[in-house]
């Protein structure tokens, strides 16, 4: 079973502005098998936000492929990734990226929504259970201007769980963070993990990252352990 | 400096909205600016053509012909033109007529008494009282009888005359009669002309000729001069609400950034710019991008103006070729008109440029520095629980500046579209008056008012007649209370005439009103009625209450004297019903009459009439057409670059959406889904600025048409909902267009 696999083979991808080159990831190979918990570490500006866009096919690479629970996502083209990111990936995002016109409650409903899953009568139960998870049942009708950083980026790992992909990766998830929601970040990714679903999150924080079961490190777009 | 330097690099960074803003600038002041000069220069050609043709002084009379080059050496005078003119009695349909025979040795002219059709004699219909056929037959001494071969076109009477003919030289000079001789002057530009023909007159005497009759030409009587500004000034109306949409897509733009940057508003106030500052910097935007297509407008539109007269063929020249016109009338551009235009332009984009900031200076700093960006909380919990739906009418709730603008332009689009169909129900009463009329031929004769029941006597005994009426040719205009009123009269007996429902027919000094006006002003038998005639106030007493048929039943019916104070015309107009073919039993009446010696030619019947109002409604179809789907396209453009400036300034929020799984279309939906929820609001909005529209150009081209009013109603507005449709279709293109373009990654990575 390859669900909640990761597959880079040989990956490049170089960012270009005018006529200038960034490489941000330089020939990475490496798997993630179901299940594990990953913490990607490494310096900002080391490819780790890259390794995530394009774990979750929102980038593709410039040379080599990406293999995500069994499909070559490298093949795809936006539309169907997309649609494909609907069963097979959560992301959490270092800013949020809440939908400022939602409410808590609808921001996590909304994947349910596109992946038509769970069922319609279902969706707003489980959006709850899912809030009652990360500790904001409460503040569900909130919208996200009315709440901390640390609360929006639980109701994130709340929408990243909504339509129940065995994958979720998370881009410095607790970066803007104070130490108390950094804790209760990791923690629920941790709780994902048990609830048997493969998790990458990146950081550049060693100590965050020994709550993975395994470390990837990245330094300047290669893998260096 | 430094701020300045940040707008500059604002200008350059947002590439597409400035470029946006710039091209309908442009294309709006292109077109009001083409309007006001290719207008002006058609009327300056017309008015030239009017003038200059005949000239602007026309002197009948014997000229010695030292007296020529006297008149030539006035100061004040441009040309000189002589006719050689025989007058003399002929015979027309075997009763004497007086016939004038001019010939015109001033070949060398470019362009001169315009022909049309062929032969050597033709008949000059400006100024022959005579109704002449072409193929008629006129008795001239010394010619014998001379057949019409063709017509002539001119402006001005040149000699008094039942018919005037223009012959070649040997004809004129055969032809037995008074042998007299007629000028024409063309003044110099900027000359007193009545002064000068005082001038040429006293010369003309001293130097031992005679004068008969003196008259000027003036541009004012230029009979193309009123349908020409009405048209233009209908083209002008409909290239200003283009502007205005402009004005408002401005507006927009500039609100919509604000509305996103509060915050940077706060940090300039924060860091002590006053409030002049923050609208120099933000109006600044704006008036740069105005300044840029204003200009670009203006230099486009003076080609543009020229090519506009020559290929629309603008306005009537007297029968004068548009090209020879503008050959010997070279567009020069006023450059008054130009500086006018740009000025008004800036100022307009000057206003609307200061506004938001204006506005949003007044956010308190905390709560701008405070500002996160769009909630949408203003929407409370509006469909909660719904997300695809509330985040559609949250966001419209949450950026009220750009769903105002954009609101205002989808009705304007389609209010500009919906008032085709009111203006259409409009013209098409004129349709419904003629089928509604008892009559089914008109007959046109050259007899005065008073020969009235010889005519009708005539008309009647005539097999196949089954009716007959003496009407003058033209409605009068009367004014009640500011009302425009259409003023009518029959000469004889009424037989063909509305239904009347009380009282009586008029005779002199009283009036028969319409139900409508009965009802509109409480008129009654009996009651006095302060009217405007002929552009004096006039008392007469009511007499009676006619069915409403014509002009929404703003009409009254005169006695044929009261008539004739308000119309100067003096031909009788017979209308007739018939018991056969309409045509033949016409034709067989002209007879009646020519015989009669009264001259005559049929004019049309009931369909030919029809025909005609159709050509007229198709006319107005064209041109509504043009003017419309200018401003529907300057509306859907203004709503393409207010959605992509919207677009814009949500890309990492549509990158957050297409990271949770939506899809190009999923999202080009969420953006140009606004579209239908704010035409709802639209849609009254709709109506009213159509029925404005349809209004404003319907009495804009009213000496075209006489009297016409729109008639709104609702199903034009959801007939023409397409309007919307296309709207919608073309924010759903062009935002997947513009999205398909862009990766996920980049929408993420987007300020």
């Amino acid at each position: 079973m390859l669900t909640g696999s990761i597959v880079f083979e040989d990956v490049w991808k170089v960012y270009r502005q005018g006529r200038v080159e960034y490489p941000a990831l330089r020939g990475v190979s490496v798997e993630v098998r179901p299940g594990e918990l990953i913490a990607l570490l490494g310096p900002s500006g080391s490819g780790k936000t890259t390794f995530i866009y394009l774990a979750g096919g929102i980038e593709t690479p410039t040379r080599g492929r990406v293999v995500v629970n069994g499909h070559d996502i490298t093949r795809m083209g936006e539309g169907e990734r997309a649609r494909w990111r609907r069963r097979n990936v959560g992301i959490v995002f270092q800013f949020f990226h809440l939908i400022p016109s939602l409410t808590a409650l609808e921001n996590v409903m909304l994947p349910m929504i596109l992946a038509g899953h769970p069922p319609k009568p279902e969706r707003r139960r489980r959006a709850l259970e899912l809030l009652d998870l990360v500790g904001m049942r409460d503040k569900a009708d909130k919208f996200p201007s009315q709440l901390s950083g640390g609360e929006q980026q639980r109701v994130a790992i709340a929408r990243a769980l909504a339509a129940d992909p065995p994958l979720i990766l998370a881009d410095e998830p607790t970066a803007n963070l104070d130490t108390e929601n950094k804790r209760r970040v990791i923690d629920l990714l941790v709780e994902a993990n048990r609830m048997g679903k493969t998790v990458l999150y990146t950081t550049h924080d060693p100590e965050l990252a020994s709550k993975a079961q395994r470390v990837i490190k990245i330094v300047d777009g290669r893998i260096v352990d | 400096m430094v701020l300045y330097r940040a707008m500059l690099r604002t200008l350059l960074q947002r590439r597409l909205e400035t470029a946006a803003i710039v091209v309908i600038v442009m294309v709006a002041v292109m077109g009001l600016a083409s309007v006001k000069l290719a207008s002006s220069y058609a009327l300056f050609l017309s008015n030239k053509a009017w003038t200059y043709e005949v000239g602007n002084i026309i002197v009948d009379g014997s000229f010695p012909g030292p007296v020529l080059t006297e008149i030539d050496g006035l100061e004040g005078v441009q040309r000189v033109k002589l006719l050689k003119i025989t007058l003399t009695t002929g015979e027309y349909n075997g009763e004497p007529v007086s016939v004038a025979l001019v010939y015109n040795p001033s070949d060398s002219y470019p362009f001169s008494y315009i022909k049309e059709g062929d032969g050597r004699v033709l008949v000059f219909t400006t100024t022959g009282k005579a109704l002449v056929n072409v193929g008629d037959r006129i008795t001239v001494p010394g010619l014998g009888d001379v057949t019409v071969e063709g017509r002539a076109l001119g402006v001005a009477r040149v000699v008094s005359a039942d018919i005037v003919l223009f012959v070649p030289k040997e004809m004129e000079e055969a032809a037995e009669g008074v042998k007299i001789s007629a000028v024409s002057i063309v003044s110099a530009e900027n000359v007193n002309v009545s002064k000068l023909a005082e001038q040429v007159k006293d010369v003309i005497e001293e130097g031992g000729g005679s004068v008969n009759r003196v008259t000027v030409i003036t541009e004012e009587d230029n009979p193309a001069r009123r349908p020409m500004e009405a048209v233009a000034e209908s083209f002008t109306m409909f290239v200003s609400l283009a502007l205005i949409s402009t004005s408002l897509i401005v507006l927009g733009a500039e609100a919509s950034l604000l509305e996103r940057e509060v915050r940077q508003v706060g940090v300039l106030k924060a860091v002590g710019l006053s409030r002049a500052a923050v609208i120099a910097l933000f109006g600044g935007y704006n008036l740069v991008r105005g300044l840029i297509g204003a200009v670009l407008g203006v230099l486009l539109a003076i080609p543009l103006s020229e090519k506009l007269v020559i290929l629309g063929g603008l306005g009537p020249h007297a029968g004068v070729q548009i090209r020879i016109l503008v050959e010997k009338f070279p567009f020069h551009p006023d450059i008054w008109s130009v500086l006018e235009i740009l000025g008004i332009a800036l100022l307009i984009v000057a206003l609307v440029s200061i506004i938001p900031p204006a506005l949003f200076y007044r956010v308190p700093t905390g709560r701008a520095l405070r500002f996160t960006g769009l909630t949408g909380r203003t929407a409370g919990r509006l469909f909660s629980g719904r997300p695809l739906l509330a985040f559609t009418i949250r966001r419209i709730i949450s950026r009220p500046w750009l769903a105002l603008t954009l609101t205002v332009l989808i009705a304007l689009s389609w209010g500009a579209v919906a008032s085709i169909p009111m203006s259409l129900r409009g013209v098409g009463i004129i349709e419904d008056e003629i089928k509604w009329y008892n009559y089914d031929a008109v007959i046109q004769t050259a007899a005065p008012p008073s020969m009235a029941s010889k005519v009708v006597d005539l008309a009647l005994n005539v097999t196949g007649v089954k009716g007959a009426e003496a009407w003058l040719m033209n409605d009068g205009i009367a004014r009640l209370n500011g009302d425009r009123l259409l003023a009518m009269t029959c000469l004889g007996e009424w037989r063909l005439t509305p239904r009347l429902v009380e009282g009586r027919w008029p005779s002199k000094g009283e009036v028969v009103v319409s139900e409508t006006l009965s009802k509109d002003y409480g008129l009654h038998v009996g009651d006095p009625v302060t009217l405007e005639l002929g552009g004096r106030a006039r008392e007469l007493k009511v007499v009676g209450v006619v069915a409403d048929h014509r002009n929404n039943g703003r009409v009254i019916f005169l006695s044929p004297e009261d008539y004739l104070g308000v119309v100067k015309e003096d031909w009788i107009t017979l209308h007739i019903a018939s018991t056969g073919d309409p045509a033949y039993t016409a034709l067989q009446v002209k007879y009646a009459l020519i015989e009669s010696g009264i001259p005559s030619i049929v004019l049309s019947t009931k369909e030919d009439l029809i025909e005609g109002q159709h050509q007229m409604v198709s006319f107005m179809n064209m041109v509504m057409l043009i003017v419309n789907t200018a401003n529907t396209l300057a509306g859907f453009i203004g709503i393409g670059v207010l959605l992509a400036i919207d677009l814009a300034g949500r890309l990492r929020e549509l990158g957050v959406l297409r990271a949770v799984g939506f899809t190009t279309a999923q999202k080009a939906l969420l953006i140009s889904g606004q579209i239908p929820i704010l035409s709802l609001v639209s849609a009254p909005l709709a109506l009213l600025l159509g029925y404005i529209i349809s209004k404003s150009m319907l009495t804009l081209m009213e000496p075209a048409v006489g009297y016409l009013s729109p008639i709104p109603n609702v199903v034009d507005v959801i007939k023409t909902g397409w309007v919307v449709l296309g709207a919608f279709i073309l924010g759903l293109a062009l935002s997947a267009i513009y999205l398909r373009r862009q990766s996920t990654g980049s929408l993420l990575r987007a300020e």
